[in-house]
């Protein structure tokens, strides 16, 4: 059965990028949703997994965009609303459940760094990082080369290495 | 020689080595089946075109007007009708143009 065979990693991957589970949850039906009505459109040409993890990376970032657009506008929300109550700030720290107990304050950090990512560079590495898949396998998700991958990779490093040292010098 | 800001750096980066696939929630597997249940059972195929809806919609509006733009025209000349009627009533007259034209 597809939902019980992909559930899992699909659900890994979403919750990887979006740093929340109940987003990571909703994405998750999303992403089964639309392999449903575009099964009839799936040549074979890739693995299905390939395809679902496309499709994964693909809702995930929809849904950032779309939470940051909300944010954007957020700012209107108490002229019309007298919910002066509601916190403006952003949840606390996500750390994966995955990682182990003693790495679990460093990884926070890390994953705050993650978020600020371009989207590329941060679909590379949590595909490599969080899911395990090599750079082969990314590079079919991402309809890329495998070089293509291997920079994305090396600057997003760089890109973390950058926030991080500003996160120590913020500490 | 790496400094500790190096090192703090260093063991972010590696902080997720080794890290396990989270599981994700018991109902999970539930909700998505029954998403994937009334999908299967949705009656408005989403293939229908805006184009297609804004070309029916266009269609209903000439409809209404023509029956509005009739009704409209129709009840002026019921109007008009009545009107010479009574006029040719009260002269007693025939309520025709010609009976008029005859006064």
């Amino acid at each position: 059965m597809l939902v019980t065979d992909y559930q899992q990693r699909i659900y890994n991957s979403c919750l990887g990028v979006l740093r929340d589970p109940e987003d990571a949850e909703d994405v998750t039906q999303e992403v089964f949703v639309e392999v449903y009505r575009s099964i009839d459109g799936f040549k074979g040409e890739a693995k299905l997994s390939t395809w679902m993890y496309r499709i994964a990376m693909t809702k995930s970032l929809d849904f950032l965009r779309g939470k940051k657009r909300k944010k954007r506008f957020a700012f209107m929300k108490p002229l019309f609303s007298d919910d002066s109550n509601t916190p403006r700030h952003d949840p606390a720290d996500f750390v994966h459940p995955g990682v182990q107990l003693e790495n679990k304050e460093m990884a926070a950090h890390l994953f705050n760094a993650i978020a600020e990512l371009p989207e590329n560079q941060k679909v590379a590495f949590t595909l490599n990082k969080i899911e395990g898949l090599s750079y082969e396998e990314i590079s079919e998700v991402m309809n890329t080369t495998i070089p293509s991958v291997e920079s994305l990779l090396f600057r997003a490093k760089q890109n973390l290495k950058t926030l991080l040292s500003e996160y120590y010098n913020n500490l | 020689m790496e400094s500790e800001k190096d090192i703090w750096i260093k063991k972010a980066l590696n902080s997720i080595d080794g890290i396990e696939p989270a599981i994700p929630p018991v109902n999970l597997h539930g909700r998505v089946m029954q998403r994937l249940q009334a999908e299967r059972f949705r009656i408005v195929p989403d293939t229908v075109s805006s184009a297609t809806i804004y070309r029916i919609a266009a269609g209903i509006l000439l409809i209404v007007a023509l029956n509005v733009l009739t009704c409209v025209v129709f009840s002026k000349s019921i109007t008009e009708k009545k009107g010479l009627q009574s006029f040719a009533k009260e002269y007693s007259i025939s309520g025709t143009s010609d009976g008029l034209l005859n006064m």
